[in-house]
């Protein structure tokens, strides 16, 4: 995604608040992407994920009023009206039906960290930045991030105590800290 | 816990995913809000958690923010509903009047000048078939006239007609008459235009002398007249042979077997 930084967050904050067009397809094209590569993390269906991305960006345009600055980024709160938006989705009838025809390869508890449906989407560079994140560390983060697991189903997944799973996501983030910091 | 046993638990973690319970998310909050170093590692989180998504992101197909644009704009008055209820009702307002109100503008135009055209032309309508049934009127009765003239010319030029002058007696002042008679056929015809008119209850008989006999030829007729001229020409009885013709006044009724009293004669 091209970073050409034409509004501070701030900025772009005050704006939406005003109900600024421009500014709102400035969001877009800014965080279009990111937030539509989570939808389809968790769907594994273009066409669904985009139908749920268009009802994102409308929720958040609808429901800016709602961000409050002090409770952290805008793309957080953005990541979490969408991701929560792809969970209702996903617990839909229409949904679960689609994915029994489709198979197991497309339920969500089948998205383990070896699995290849989430690899599909990694673009090569990403790989080779990400490669010092251990398997372990890489599926921690992407249960909880792009499959929307609560702490009890990563315990399961991972087959892990509930109470490591705090300590091996706070290791796991420090790591993609670390890299993501220094590239 | 103090600082560093937050930062260090995982919860923050836990938090920016959007992974806590509410009684956590509350907790964390509260942290936030009181230890300046827990807000800048839960923005150091939510940053580094950002730039791995925008690692991750998936290029949208073009058509889907003409979507989501095109739907802000319809659905723009619904967010303000949250809000107030006049506000809302003030931003549909907004939003659908103008063009409700300028199709309202143009239908009234629209229909002005529909009016004033059918007005203008409905007038000019009933002018022009008042024209024409005037001309076309006219045109009849020179269609008349003109029938009228071509029965004289067709008499008067016919190369049969022999053409005989009927001249005053000497006790009249100023009358004439002209006959022409069709030697093939016997057929007689009568130019009383130079008749004077004749006095009320008078009327002029024409007469063939036959062998000094004179014989009845009909009633000449002087009161029709088309479009103000008299009919000149009128066809009268036909005569094999005859010596002198002659028109006399008679009291006005049916033909008299003799006349009384002689206007014009003429010899053959």
């Amino acid at each position: 995604m091209p970073e050409i930084i034409k509004y501070t967050e701030e900025e772009l904050v005050l704006l939406l608040k005003k109900k600024d067009q421009q500014a709102f397809s400035y969001l877009y094209d800014n965080y279009a992407g990111a937030l539509n590569g989570v939808i389809n993390r968790m769907v594994n269906n273009r066409e669904l994920a985009e139908d749920i991305l268009q009802e994102a960006f409308v929720k958040i345009w609808n429901n800016f009023d709602n961000y409050d600055t002090g409770k952290g980024r805008l793309f957080t709160w953005m990541m979490n009206i969408t991701r929560n938006l792809t969970i209702d989705t996903m617990r839909s009838k229409g949904y679960k039906k689609q994915a029994k025809i489709f198979g197991d390869e497309y339920s969500v508890s089948n998205l383990t960290g070896d699995n290849k449906a989430v690899e599909r989407f990694d673009a090569m560079d990403i790989r080779n930045q990400l490669s010092n994140l251990k398997p372990e560390q890489k599926d921690i983060i992407d249960l909880a991030y792009f499959n929307g697991f609560t702490q009890e189903e990563i315990s399961k997944q991972m087959g892990i105590p509930l109470g490591t799973v705090k300590t091996r996501m706070r290791t796991a983030i420090l790591e993609l800290r670390k890299m993501l910091h220094n590239k | 816990m103090n600082v560093k046993e937050i930062i260090s638990s995982g919860i923050l973690e836990l938090y920016c995913m959007g992974l806590t319970s509410e009684t956590e998310t509350n907790e964390v909050r509260q942290w936030a809000a009181q230890y300046p170093e827990v807000a800048e590692e839960i923005k150091a989180i939510e940053t580094s958690l950002e730039n791995y998504a925008q690692q991750n992101a998936i290029i949208p197909s073009a058509p889907v923010k003409e979507k989501i644009l095109s739907a802000i704009n319809t659905t723009a008055p619904v967010v303000d509903m949250s809000k107030t209820g006049s506000a809302a009702t003030k931003a549909v307002v907004k939003q659908v009047f103008p063009f409700w109100k300028n199709v309202a503008a143009a239908s009234i135009i629209l229909l002005l000048a529909s009016l004033f055209f059918n007005y203008t032309f409905y007038n000019k309508s009933q002018l022009l078939s008042k024209e024409l049934a005037s001309t076309q009127t006219d045109l009849l009765k020179q269609k008349e006239i003109t029938g009228a003239m071509k029965q004289d010319m067709g008499v008067m030029a016919d190369r049969n007609a022999q053409p005989v002058s009927l001249n005053a007696m000497p006790d009249v002042a100023d009358a004439a008459a002209r006959i022409y008679w069709m030697k093939n056929s016997g057929e007689v015809y009568i130019d009383p235009s130079n008749l004077p008119a004749p006095p009320k209850g008078k009327q002029y008989q024409f007469w063939a002398i036959v062998d000094g006999v004179p014989e009845s030829g009909g009633m000449i007729n002087t009161d029709i007249e088309v479009n103000g001229k008299k009919v000149h020409i009128q066809k009268m009885k036909s005569f094999g042979r005859a010596q002198a013709f002659a028109v006399s006044l008679e009291d006005a009724g049916p033909e008299k077997p003799v006349p009384s009293k002689v206007i014009v004669m003429g010899k053959i």
